[in-house]
């Protein structure tokens, strides 16, 4: 796989950010936090009108990035800060370009900056990453259709 | 709040279920990943409930002022190897470090992080995750 420092990653888009699978995120991480699936509880703390779509699924995001990139075994480590919220409606994409390209127990690592951004340029989500590099591309995954 | 780094989580197993694997990746908006490869968004709630322990016992360790009153901080993740869809891995871990901290606006807040490891039926780490959450505090 032809890498160097400075290439970008290509960037994985998804939206509109969807309620009903934040939700189900709730039910699965027994999330009791209402400001994601209760629009009233969002308004009463004067957060808006929309339900906000949990961190961990924003990070989800930009793993799809890196496995659609590198291939879906590839991830070692990820480290993100949560920079401002993603609501329900929102259309994101993740993106990240190479910071070093090493070796590390007997793999060929790229190093990365990655991020989550909003349609209105918000920056969601900012950290590092590390992958494997394959030898070739991965078949791409397929990623579910923009609207 | 500082007596809470060296509190251990009850500790115990999570196996991670087909069904599941689905309905997590269809939230991450992808569908699931090819060899029985479960997708990394794991490394937020499989570490807890395999630990025993929910985000709502979180939040009463650290004494939440409200739900409200809590951020996500920062995560920090390692996959030494693939999570799989039908293992079962054995959860250990607890709270790490505890920091009182003057925000920007004056704030004052305690900045929490938990750290649980994951390993394989063959007793192997298989991954860390490392989460801090900022916690609000009025006075």
């Amino acid at each position: 796989m032809d890498v160097a420092v400075g290439s970008p990653i290509p960037p994985w888009s998804h939206g509109p950010v969807s309620a009903e699978k934040m939700k189900v995120f709730a039910a699965i991480a027994r999330d009791p936090n209402p400001i994601h699936w209760d629009r009233a509880a969002v308004a009463e703390r004067g957060l808006g009108e929309r339900l906000i779509n949990q961190g961990p699924t924003n990070l989800g995001y930009v793993i799809n990035m890196l496995l659609a990139w590198t291939g879906p075994a590839s991830l070692r480590e990820l480290t993100v800060r949560f920079t401002s919220n993603v609501f329900d409606g929102d259309i994101v994409t993740a993106g990240g370009v190479v910071t070093a390209i090493r070796e590390g127990r007997g793999e060929r690592l790229a190093d990365c900056d990655v991020w989550l951004d909003r349609d209105d340029g918000t920056r969601a989500v900012a950290g590092s990453a590390t992958v494997v590099l394959p030898d070739e591309p991965p078949e791409r995954h397929r990623k579910q259709s923009l609207v | 709040m500082q007596g809470l780094v060296g509190h251990a989580f009850p500790g115990g197993s999570f196996t991670i279920e087909p069904w599941e694997n689905v309905l997590l990746s269809d939230i991450m908006g992808v569908p699931p990943l090819p060899d029985s490869i479960a997708h990394p968004a794991y490394l937020f709630h499989a570490p807890l409930a395999g630990a025993g322990v929910r985000i709502a016992d979180i939040f009463e360790l650290c004494q939440a002022e409200s739900e409200e009153a809590v951020r996500a901080g920062e995560y920090h993740w390692v996959l030494h190897r693939p999570l799989r869809v039908g293992a079962t891995y054995r959860m250990s871990g607890g709270f790490t470090g505890v920091e009182r901290k003057q925000g920007r606006r004056g704030g004052l807040m305690d900045v929490v992080t938990f750290e649980i490891d994951m390993h394989d039926e063959g007793g192997e780490l298989a991954a860390s995750a490392a989460n801090t959450w900022i916690f609000l505090r009025s006075s």
